[in-house]
């Protein structure tokens, strides 16, 4: 049975897991980590970053560093999301051909998918070396309230990473197997998801048989800890601007400093009251007098600074809760999850709203990975006794006369399902509807995401409202939605399958996958000529050494002279090799200087 | 030991099951004293139909078969008695025939026997099986009992239970039924929308009930019609121990109960002529010539014996007071039935058994017009549940069942134009429904109303639907007199024209 990995790829940081003997395991990274900082760099040289080398280098390479782009995926160039990273993000963003969002490191352009189809990658060779085996297939978890669209997006960067995403499933619910896996319980739970950046909430019901039945999920996918780091860095900022009249966010390696250094200070006041900023040689003066930052915030100020975003995940909560039709009181047990939830105003805020205390069983960093990885093998194993019924997180329609949106799949649906509904014509004599297939929640069709259109022509000439067209909705157990439009009298039929769209084109996914995977085979030689030639090098340091001593006990015979020859001329190609970075021929050399070694010590240690 | 006798089953809600109307006229009757016989004759139903019946009552666990001596039921259990989990996965298939083409079992798909059978059988019940019985639980099953019954066929029926499995034609039905589980489990749980939704299986109920006992009457007519002839040859048969006081020694063959399905004529005939010769001192009353077995009709006639004389007038005398008196018992017996049920409120079970009451004794006027009377009454109840019925389904897009519906109520109340418009509208809607039936609805509309519009225009839609193009360019055009701008009716008439 092939082996299904469980990715979460979140905003600041990514985990990987697996089921290993019906245990779902975390897989540590080759630094020991457990998660790996979801960012991307390009070097001066061109060289790709992935992980921890490239946070590490991020203050001195701000510009082609790339951190959160989950937040840019799958999103529209004109969407007031990209808008706002435009203007706060250190690295560029672009408008791409197909008014998607291209990221531009060392002069290239990279698409969102290709930006996280690194870090996939990443997650996927992590798994690899762990296993010892080739991974092709995995589980990729995504925010509850991501589009079509965005999952779609998430879907293209597994491809373009080589990876067969057999599934997309949503944080909290990943959570929730987590946390209900093998327990044997009968429960209702609600996860509460607070992340780098995304907020979920989602309500489910833990069953019997295995069963875990998604109630009800909502949440902002632009809520996050970023969002706290930008309070804390606004707060920085105008601080210093008050004391020296300079705008730190003009200069984006400073920016990128703030920026580590708001995360660092919300982080420690998770577990202490005060925290000392101290940034030295932040920015020079206009008198070019280095100038530096310090202030000490408190855990009270960072309260300040983000009550109404907390407050806003409260009230997410309590929509969510009617949504479901649930009272505090049937909720029994709370799940935390995401970094966040480690702040104790948090924990207090949650605690404060549902009545109870969170459950901390669950490691936050780590258990949505975990989750995907228990559905992974739940899909492929047949002994595994677990089903996850999911539900649909936006209402899908269709956008009717007047530009309003008429649902036909209610928001928080279990699927596989599907919807019927009537429609009539909108103008005399119409003989061709256009059916535009909407998610979301506005009345107003514009506020909704497009998700595909066709028309439905050949109707019969008649006054409005005359012609009834059946629209049928449809979402499969993959997820996929198709759409049929019937004309009830003539019975004429046209449907799609709503592929969501990425932003990318299929040809452009094909050659973003083949360029993905030459930068793997690349990778890889490249840690085999490190290899190699660091044992070359030892090598011929070693013979280089006895040179003297060899030289001088085997100066008199021609049969000695011969042999130096020969071992300088091995010395001379290793280093050729080395100089041409071919790993090949550097491992070719290898036994010759293996050779030269051994047959120069033998010589000396004879004497 | 007594013969056994069939019982209803304790705290049992039989709208549960899917029963038809033989099975619940048999189980008004079941009353744990009764044995099969018994029941036979109580009921007028062929000794094999009860037992046939009988058989699958006691296979779906509704009677039992008892002992009349034996105690009364086990005190009730405690919990609702909802059927045992384990059962679940089998219940769709309780002692039913499948309803499948056993071919579709060897379709070359990765799932077991049972999964298969148990898809398929699910699958084509699904227009029979209401929320309740879809999900194997009583109709008072709490919502844990619901859901938990729903997590054990989601874990079922789930596709992903299957990924990445060739599942050919059961995928798409594992779909529809994993759908109709989660509509089920989600209505149950949401206490506003059960309310509603046990609304609307009450009016199915009732109207189902009262469908039944329409039934039942009718049988009960027909069998009141065959009881007066039955009595008749029962009572030439009973005549014998009447005679007997002049010819002591002689004993009637059978002081039973009055059978149905009587002597045979040859034995009554021969019995007939036993008793003439008795009267007429061992002459033959039948002329030589008339050996062969005469036709019944001739047989079953009295009055054929007329040169029997007195003694074959006074039997003749008895006879006829006899079937009098049996069928006013009979009337009587109906029209208190008929009062009880009044006096509970059932307005359908009255006028059923009034209507069997004016059947024995059709010279009552005053009993046909209570009958009357009862039966508007019961009609009116009957026809505001189908209306509601119909209402509940047009709202929720059924539109052949509203169809449907609306067509019920036209039974009852042929010339109602609105029943008559609404059930053609629902039906021109419907896939598949019968244009024909449609049409004949609109035309009733047309014909009572011809002044609106509307029927013109639903009459010629129906009309081009069907494909009669003439006939939807004569409704258009009747219908363009009252209203020449009408657009649609201006559109058929142009799209029939072309063609």
């Amino acid at each position: 049975m092939e082996k299904v990995i469980g990715i979460d790829l979140g905003t600041t940081n990514s985990c990987v897991a697996i089921v290993e003997n019906g245990t779902p395991v975390v897989i540590p990274n080759r630094g020991g980590y457990k998660t790996t900082p979801s960012m991307v760099a390009v070097t001066e040289a061109g060289k790709r970053l992935v992980g921890h080398i490239a946070k590490r280098q991020a203050i001195t390479n701000a510009e082609n560093t790339v951190y959160a782009a989950k937040r840019l995926i799958g999103r529209k160039w004109n969407s007031p999301q990209v808008k706002n990273a435009v203007a706060t993000s250190s690295y560029r963003i672009v408008e791409g051909p197909h008014n998607d969002v291209r990221i531009v490191l060392r002069d290239k352009e990279f698409s969102v998918p290709e930006i996280s189809a690194m870090v996939l990658q990443e997650m996927k060779v992590i798994a690899e070396d762990y296993l010892g085996e080739t991974v092709s297939k995995a589980v990729v978890t995504v925010p509850a309230y991501f589009n079509d669209n965005q999952r779609q997006a998430t879907k293209d960067a597994g491809e373009i990473a080589g990876l067969d995403v057999i599934r997309i499933i949503n944080e909290p619910t990943a959570a929730a197997l987590s946390y209900g896996f093998g327990r044997n319980i009968e429960k209702t739970v609600a996860v509460y998801d607070f992340g780098g950046g995304t907020f979920d909430i989602s309500i489910l019901e833990i069953g019997a048989h295995g069963v875990f039945k998604v109630i009800a999920t909502a949440g902002d996918t632009f809520l996050g800890g970023e969002d706290i780091d930008a309070r804390i860095i606004d707060w920085l900022v105008s601080g210093f601007k008050e004391e020296h009249s300079i705008d730190l966010r003009q200069d984006r390696m400073a920016l990128q400093r703030l920026k580590d250094a708001a995360e660092k200070a919300k982080c420690e006041l998770s577990s202490v009251r005060e925290t000392e900023v101290n940034l030295p040689f932040i920015i020079s003066s206009g008198r070019n007098e280095a100038l530096h930052l310090q202030r000490t915030l408190t855990r009270q100020t960072l309260e300040e600074l983000s009550d109404d975003l907390i407050e806003r995940t409260v009230d997410i909560c309590k929509q969510t809760l009617e949504d479901a039709k649930l009272g505090k009181d049937e909720i029994e047990e709370v799940v935390l999850v995401g970094g966040m939830t480690r702040m104790p105003k948090i924990q207090q805020s949650v605690q404060g709203f549902f009545e109870k205390e969170p459950n901390k069983g669950v490691h936050p960093d780590e258990v949505v990975a975990l989750g995907a990885a228990i559905q992974g093998a739940a899909l492929v194993d047949d002994k595994q006794e677990m089903v996850l019924l999911d539900v649909t997180p936006h209402a899908l329609g269709i956008m009717t006369f007047g530009s309003y949106f008429e649902e036909l799949i209610p928001q928080n649906t279990t699927v596989p399902t599907h919807r019927t509904k009537i429609f009539t014509t909108s103008r005399d004599n119409q003989t061709a509807v256009k059916i535009l297939v909407m998610q979301g929640e506005s009345q107003r069709a514009e506020d909704n995401e497009l998700l595909g259109e066709f028309i439905l022509t050949g109707l019969r000439r008649a006054p409005k409202g005359q012609v009834e067209i059946e629209v049928t909705f449809e979402i499969n157990a993959d997820g996929i939605v198709s759409v049929r439009a019937k004309d009830l009298e003539t019975g004429l039929e046209q449907s799609i399958q709503v592929t969501a769209t990425s932003g990318l084109t299929k040809d452009e996914i094909k050659s973003m996958m083949d360029n993905a995977k030459d930068d793997l085979v690349d990778r890889r030689t490249s840690e085999e000529f490190e290899a190699a030639k660091q044992e070359a090098e030892k090598l011929i340091g070693e013979i280089e050494k006895l040179f003297p001593q060899v030289q001088q006990i085997v100066a008199s015979s021609d049969f000695g002279r011969d042999a130096i020859e020969k071992a300088k001329a091995i010395v001379d190609k290793a280093r050729a090799a080395i100089e041409k970075r071919d790993a090949a021929a550097v491992k070719e050399q290898i036994e010759g200087l293996t050779r030269t070694h051994r047959m120069f010590k033998g010589v000396v240690a004879k004497t | 030991m007594a013969e056994k006798v069939p019982r209803l089953v304790a705290h049992i809600d039989v709208r549960q099951f899917k029963l038809d109307a033989m099975d619940g006229f048999l189980l008004t009757r079941i009353d744990g004293r009764l044995g099969k016989r018994q029941l036979a004759q109580d009921t007028g139903l062929p000794e094999f139909q009860v037992e046939k019946t009988l058989e699958k009552l006691e296979r779906l666990g509704v009677v039992e078969i008892v002992d009349p001596n034996a105690p009364a039921a086990a005190p009730p259990p405690p919990a609702a008695p909802v059927r045992d989990r384990t059962q679940l996965p089998q219940f769709a298939s309780i002692g039913l025939d499948p309803k499948y083409d056993p071919k579709e079992l060897e379709e070359d798909v990765e799932l077991s026997p049972d999964q298969k059978k148990r898809v398929l059988d699910m699958y084509y019940r699904l227009d029979d099986l209401d929320h309740y019985t879809l999900l194997g639980v009583g109709k008072d099953a709490d919502k844990k009992t619901v859901k938990r019954s729903y997590f054990e066929l989601a874990s079922l029926m789930h596709p992903d239970r299957y990924f990445k499995k060739k599942l050919g034609s059961f995928k798409g039905k594992m779909e529809t039924l994993f759908g109709r589980i989660t509509e089920a489990h989600d209505i149950l749980v949401d206490a506003a929308k059960r309310l509603d939704y046990d609304a609307y299986l009450d009016e199915v109920a009732t109207t189902k009930g009262m469908e039944a006992m329409f039934e039942r009457a009718l049988e009960e007519t027909r069998k009141a019609a065959e009881v007066s002839a039955a009595t008749a040859t029962a009572a030439a048969a009973v005549a014998a121990p009447a005679a007997r006081d002049s010819a002591p020694g002689v004993r009637a063959s059978s002081p039973g109960p009055v059978v149905p399905t009587g002597p045979s004529a040859q034995e009554l005939q021969a019995r007939r002529e036993a008793l003439a010769k008795r009267l007429l001192g061992g002459q033959s009353m039948r002329p030589p010539t008339a050996q062969s077995v005469a036709p019944p009709s001739e047989v079953t006639n009295p009055l054929r014996y007329s040169n029997s004389g007195d003694a074959m007038d006074a039997l003749k005398r008895r006879y006829e007071e006899r079937i009098d008196n049996a069928t006013a018992n009979q009337a009587r017996k109906y029209t208190k039935l008929a009062e009880d049920a009044l006096s509970k409120n059932d307005l359908v079970a009255a006028a059923s058994s009034l209507h069997i009451a004016t059947k024995f004794a059709p010279e009552d006027t005053a009993l046909a017009m209570r009958y009357q009377e009862v039966k508007n009454e019961a009609d009116k109840l009957l026809c505001d549940s189908y209306i509601k019925q119909a209402t509940y389904e047009q709202r929720s897009h059924h539109w052949p069942e509203a169809g449907r519906t609306w067509q019920k109520v036209t039974k009852i109340r042929p010339a109602d134009v609105n029943a008559n418009a609404q059930a053609a509208k629902c039906l021109l809607k419907a896939e598949g429904a019968d244009m024909h039936q449609a049409a004949e609805h609109a035309k009733t509309a047309v014909l009572a109303e011809p002044s609106v519009v509307d029927h013109h225009v639903v009459l010629a839609e129906i009309y081009a639907r069907a494909g009669l193009t003439a006939s939807a360019r004569r409704a258009a055009q009747t219908g363009l007199t009252l209203d020449p701008k009408n657009p649609v009716l201006l559109g058929i008439t142009k799209n029939s024209a072309k063609t």
